[in-house]
């Protein structure tokens, strides 16, 4: 899916700081990363990328990261995408429907970007043993 | 003396004696009887023999042939018919056929000449006409049967005398058999006679031994008297005694239902638990004739410790320090009274030895102000409520078992009106308040919406604050910029800290003070009381306030299981809210130890020298958004959410929180939380 080295990485999130913490990191740890504030320029970003993993905030405006995922799952050219969602919300799932979106991850403001490189990177190896 | 049972059984006995003398009468009139009837028998013999006997048979037939001799001369003279001649002769032929007892017919023992000449006459007798012989024939069959005639009258005259020895020896064996007979009724009589008299005898014998068994049973009957007699005399001495001690219980009894009701009879309508507890230390004082009385109550949120006395001379007086000082110590020593069902009774002081179920500081401030005393433990169902002291100040005493029972049933009811002036002062609270509770629940939802809004709100700048902060610090090299690391690095802390206040607050809206699980794990109290102080360090600087931290305990001793993000939580908000009510200038002071009152526990006290909340507010202090008239006069802002926190997450930690608070003084706050199972004072001990 990518022919590139570099793992890339589709973030979405309506908050400018954290869209660009998250990309800074992740770029400072070998990812190739695009940003985007909105659910569907995302869509678009990961069918022209192709991604390893999308990032996507929970709540955002015009199309939510959820909606995002379930797109992403019935798109068969998309439905390889390991999807990380991250949520304001402390404890427990959540609005909407997760059941068959298959999320790898589930990350809660606030989080150390230490951490999120650490369990991006876990889900891409899970990627790799199960090719 | 005789006996109802035995006297019938005599009855009985007589009444069995004229049935055997009945019986003998009976035997001899059956035995007589008997005997008679044998005589009759023997005495009948001739009469019977007429038909029976040999000889009186033959004698008949003697007869009875000359009779037909005579018969057969008549015809022969022509005097009778044949017809009649031959009624005769068949009556004769009859006889003849007749068997006497031997069973022989007459016929064969007569001899054969005599039928010979009967068959000659017979002959002549046929041979005539059936008539009266005609006289011609009469005088030929005369001379032709003369010599039969004669010669049948011979034999018939002959017949009794040939029988007649055979007679007498048939006589002589009849009188054998008859005798042998009578032997043998004689035989049978002696028999049922000696029978009889063998019965008789066992009777009596048996009769004498009855009588020797009741006599035996009545002697054992007048000991078996004697006895009960004496246990008679020994149940009725053991009444004499109750009815003694029972008159002297009752005497007692009266006199403490007098004092009892006299004294309570106060309490009613009476509106505090102070006045009730100063009515009953007075009204104790007065009716035991003691010198002091102390009512003490323990301070049980939401009331405050409450201290009352009573003496016969005021420079008695105690000071609250009396009981403040050691007051984990008198707790724990009023609790072990309680929970035993017992009172510490001192007669006098001065020849005490302390034992093992007293606690020696008490007793040794106690001997200071008293030579004898009674504390008795005051409560409901397990839990204790306080005590009453009542003492001598200069002499020793001996308290009698009524004077101390009056002390108890009239400090109980005190305990069960004070419960009950509390109920209804809440009570009261709970009307005057109800219609604001309403108005606070409509807002309690909006105001957990706006939380629910704002916690979302804040935790993305947060986010942003913490990962800036993060990837900042992995920017610096911490050698070459000490400042600018040590400055990101309280950033970052504080920026945890506050991530922590809002998760909590999030638990507060969200569960509405609902289980919140707890992550228990071993909790250095010391430290994070270190942690805690720095964090509010800043902010109490800004503020004008010292804040100052001291552990009594050696920091292992302060060790505890719990769940320390919520402890920090309690922490935190005690301390900042001293720091907050505080006027500028005052002190806020934490002190940590490990106490012993009630098991081995952790206590934090934190204390300050703020506004200080009004008595009458306690009651509220740990509802949520309680906010101090204080406060709010003086506009420190806040929610009325912390301390809320702070008592359940307390509670869920099994620990106590208690506070005391003088308004313009400052308030201070105890908390008390287990200790962990094994302290390590005790592993000291061991090793």
């Amino acid at each position: 899916m990518n022919d590139n080295k570099r793992p890339i990485i589709v973030v979405a999130d309506d908050d400018r700081d954290i869209r660009e913490l998250i990309k800074m990191q992740l770029a400072l740890h070998g990812f190739d990363v695009y940003i985007t504030d909105n659910g569907e320029t995302a869509l678009e970003l990961i069918i022209e990328h192709q991604p390893a993993v999308a990032l996507l905030d929970i709540m955002m405006p015009k199309l939510s990261g959820i909606e995002v995922a379930r797109r992403i799952r019935e798109n068969p050219a998309t439905s390889a995408v390991w999807i990380m969602l991250i949520s304001a919300r402390s404890s427990g799932p959540i609005d909407g429907d997760l059941d068959g979106l298959d999320v790898a991850d589930y990350i809660t403001k606030p989080f150390s970007p230490h951490d999120l490189v650490q369990r991006i990177n876990d889900v891409i190896n899970r990627e790799k043993h199960g090719h | 003396m005789p006996i109802g049972g035995s006297n019938e059984h005599f009855v009985v006995r007589r009444s069995k004696q004229l049935g055997l003398v009945a019986l003998g009468i009976l035997v001899t009139v059956f035995a007589v009887v008997a005997l008679r009837t044998s005589d009759i028998a023997v005495n009948n013999m001739e009469t019977v023999s007429e038909t029976g006997n040999t000889t009186s048979n033959i004698v008949i037939v003697q007869r009875e042939s000359l009779v037909f001799v005579f018969a057969f001369e008549q015809w022969l003279s022509g005097t009778i018919p044949r017809r009649d001649l031959e009624v005769r002769r068949a009556l004769l032929a009859e006889r003849l056929l007749v068997r006497d007892d031997t069973g022989v017919s007459n016929g064969e023992r007569v001899q054969p000449e005599y039928f010979q000449a009967l068959g000659v006459l017979d002959d002549y007798m046929e041979a005539g006409p059936s008539g009266l012989l005609p006289p011609d024939d009469q005088i030929i069959i005369q001379s032709k049967s003369a010599d039969a005639l004669n010669g049948f009258i011979f034999e018939s005259r002959q017949l009794v005398a040939r029988i007649a020895e055979v007679s007498d020896e048939q006589m002589r064996q009849l009188v054998r058999d008859e005798n042998i007979r009578r032997t043998k009724l004689y035989v049978v009589v002696l028999v049922v006679l000696v029978l009889v008299s063998l019965v008789a005898g066992f009777l009596t014998f048996r009769r004498l031994r009855d009588f020797r068994r009741i006599g035996v049973r009545i002697d054992n009957k007048h000991r078996e008297l004697d006895e009960m007699r004496a246990r008679l005399q020994e149940v009725d001495k053991d009444l004499q005694m109750r009815l003694e001690r029972e008159r002297t219980e009752s005497a007692e009894r009266k006199w403490i239902d007098s004092g009892v009701r006299s004294i309570s009879a106060q309490f009613r309508g009476t509106p505090t638990s102070e006045a009730i507890a100063e009515f009953m230390v007075e009204g104790l004082g007065r009716f035991l004739r003691a010198d002091s009385v102390i009512s003490h109550s323990f301070a049980e949120l939401p009331w405050p410790r409450i201290v009352k006395q009573w003496h016969q001379r005021p420079e008695s007086q105690v000071d609250e320090s009396f009981f403040a000082e050691f007051e984990s110590r008198w707790f724990t020593f009023i609790n072990r009274l309680w929970g035993d069902r017992r009172v510490d009774v001192v007669v006098d002081s001065n020849h005490i030895e302390i034992s093992p179920d007293q606690i020696p500081e008490i007793v040794e401030i106690t001997r200071q102000r008293a030579r004898s005393w009674v504390i008795v433990p005051v409560g409901e169902g397990t839990h204790v409520m306080g005590f009453v002291l009542v003492a001598m100040v200069e002499n020793a005493r001996v308290w009698s078992a009524a004077e101390i029972e009056l002390i108890q049933e009239v400090s109980a009811a005190a305990a069960g009106s004070c419960t009950q002036s509390r109920l209804f002062w809440q009570s009261m609270q709970i009307a005057e308040n109800d219609a604001e509770v309403g108005r606070l629940i409509e807002l309690d939802k909006a105001k957990n919406d706006f939380i629910e809004n704002m916690n979302h709100e804040s935790r993305t700048p947060l986010t942003s604050i913490i990962g800036y902060t993060e990837v900042a610090l992995d920017g610096v090299d911490a050698d070459a910029e000490p400042a600018l690391a040590s400055s990101l690095t309280a950033v970052q802390r504080n920026a945890r800290r506050l991530q922590i206040l809002i998760e909590n607050m999030m638990q507060v809206s969200k569960t509405d003070l609902k289980h919140v699980p707890l992550l228990i794990a071993t909790v250095d109290v010391g430290q994070l009381l270190g942690n805690v102080a720095n964090s509010l360090h800043l902010g109490a600087e800004d503020c004008g306030v010292e804040v100052t931290l001291r552990l009594d305990s050696p920091a292992g001793d302060l060790l505890i299981d719990g769940d320390s993000s919520q402890l920090e939580q309690v922490f935190v908000n005690l301390m900042s809210n001293a720091i907050k009510f505080t006027p500028r200038g005052g002190t806020v002071t934490v002190v940590a130890r490990q106490s012993h009152s009630g098991g081995d526990v952790v206590e934090v006290k934190v204390k300050d020298t703020g506004i200080g909340i009004p008595v009458k507010e306690f009651p509220n202090v740990f509802k949520r958004f309680f906010r101090a008239s204080t406060a709010t006069q003086a506009s420190i802002p806040g929610f009325g959410i912390g301390l809320s926190l702070v008592h359940s997450v307390v509670r869920e930690h099994h620990g106590r929180i208690t506070f005391d608070s003088t308004v313009g003084k400052g308030t201070v706050f105890t908390v008390t939380l287990p200790a962990r199972f094994t302290s390590t004072s005790q592993v000291d001990q061991t090793t």
